[in-house]
């Protein structure tokens, strides 16, 4: 599921109709943020004076092709499992592109990995040997933000775990 | 239904390669292959500059009512390490062929950041409606690397844009 569609929201406004769009909240006596996934939670308003509610998204963009990995690889010919000398956990992503650590090396992409452990989602063919290996970036995870705005205050609920910001009514919230 | 807004690398104005959660690597040559060719060759004496990079927002998906508020931004932090620099600008929608030469009205990318980001729709304006679906929109973000004398030998440290928006 895209982190877009972990919640939807209702409004229901003065009027008794619920609202599933839209950005106006003028008259709305509930606002409802759904979870549309397990773990995480609802939030509900009410009894507080609401103006417009709107979202906000967070994109990364790497500015470098690839890292070296630290410690050593052990690379096997037909195999589809690497492993690592060194905890690379931090430094790798599921579909992550992995490759020897020299020019002109063939690219493959990570399907699991633990701490020393690297399962590719082909087998690696090639010449058998424990070389450094380098990794595609691994950038700060997409953010999606729902902001509502109140009378006097506004929140950020963030998509990905449902925590709550409580903010001045002007914040700008860039994560 | 939420927008799908991808950001693209830009080899004309409306002509661009998906780079959404992807990487541009600057380089010398005016292409957006991330590979190790052409790299940039530390000069013994002054600078020297990548080609430019130019980046832009594209409506993949359209949102319900409209999108806005587009924003582009670092982490404040230049982790390219000494002799490294990387300046930014919004060129708004009037295209340059990317080259060589030195970006003149730029600033430093990593002065913008989630404090002070660098607005990225100051000429094409939004709220950018679903009927801009399948076009890019808001402005061009030229970016431009340069190496100096100072800079040591090796791969960079990553670093990394962020581009927000604000949708409805």
């Amino acid at each position: 599921m895209k982190l877009t569609e972990n919640y939807s929201f209702e409004a229901e406004m003065a009027t008794g109709k619920v609202l599933t769009e839209g950005g106006d909240l003028t008259g709305c006596i509930r606002f409802s943020l759904i979870p549309n996934i397990p773990n995480l939670p609802r939030h509900d308003f009410s009894g507080i004076k609401m103006e417009r509610r709107f979202c906000r998204a967070f994109h990364r963009y790497s500015m470098v092709t690839q890292q070296a990995l630290p410690g050593r690889l052990t690379w096997r010919d037909d195999s589809d499992i690497i492993i690592s000398t060194e905890d690379l956990s931090n430094f790798i992503d599921v579909d992550s592109k992995i490759a020897k650590n020299a020019t002109g090396q063939e690219w493959y992409e990570v399907e699991q990995f633990t701490k020393n452990m690297i399962k590719l989602k082909r087998p690696y063919s090639g010449k058998t040997q424990q070389i450094g290996g380098k990794i595609t970036i691994k950038s700060k995870p997409p953010e999606y933000l729902h902001c509502i705005v109140f009378d006097n205050f506004r929140t950020y609920i963030k998509s990905s775990d449902g925590s709550i910001m409580i903010t001045s009514k002007d914040y700008e919230l860039y994560l | 239904m939420a927008a799908t807004m991808q950001i693209h690398e830009m080899s004309a104005l409306t002509t661009g390669t998906d780079k959404t959660s992807g990487t541009v690597r600057f380089k010398d040559a005016d292409n957006a292959v991330v590979d190790a060719a052409n790299p940039l060759v530390i000069p013994s004496v002054g600078s020297i500059q990548s080609y430019t990079k130019k980046v832009r927002a594209y409506m993949e998906a359209p949102p319900t009512t409209s999108v806005s508020n587009l924003r582009w931004y670092s982490d404040g932090t230049n982790g390219f390490g000494t002799g490294v620099s990387v300046s930014a600008k919004n060129i708004g929608v009037t295209w340059a062929a990317n080259a060589t030469t030195k970006q003149v009205g730029g600033a430093d990318l990593f002065s913008y950041t989630s404090a002070a980001p660098l607005d990225g729709d100051t000429t094409d304006t939004g709220p950018f409606a679903p009927a801009d679906d399948d076009t890019y929109i808001g402005d061009l973000i030229e970016m431009q690397m340069f190496v100096y004398s100072t800079a040591s030998q090796g791969a960079l440290t990553p670093e990394t844009l962020t581009f927000s928006y604000d949708e409805v």
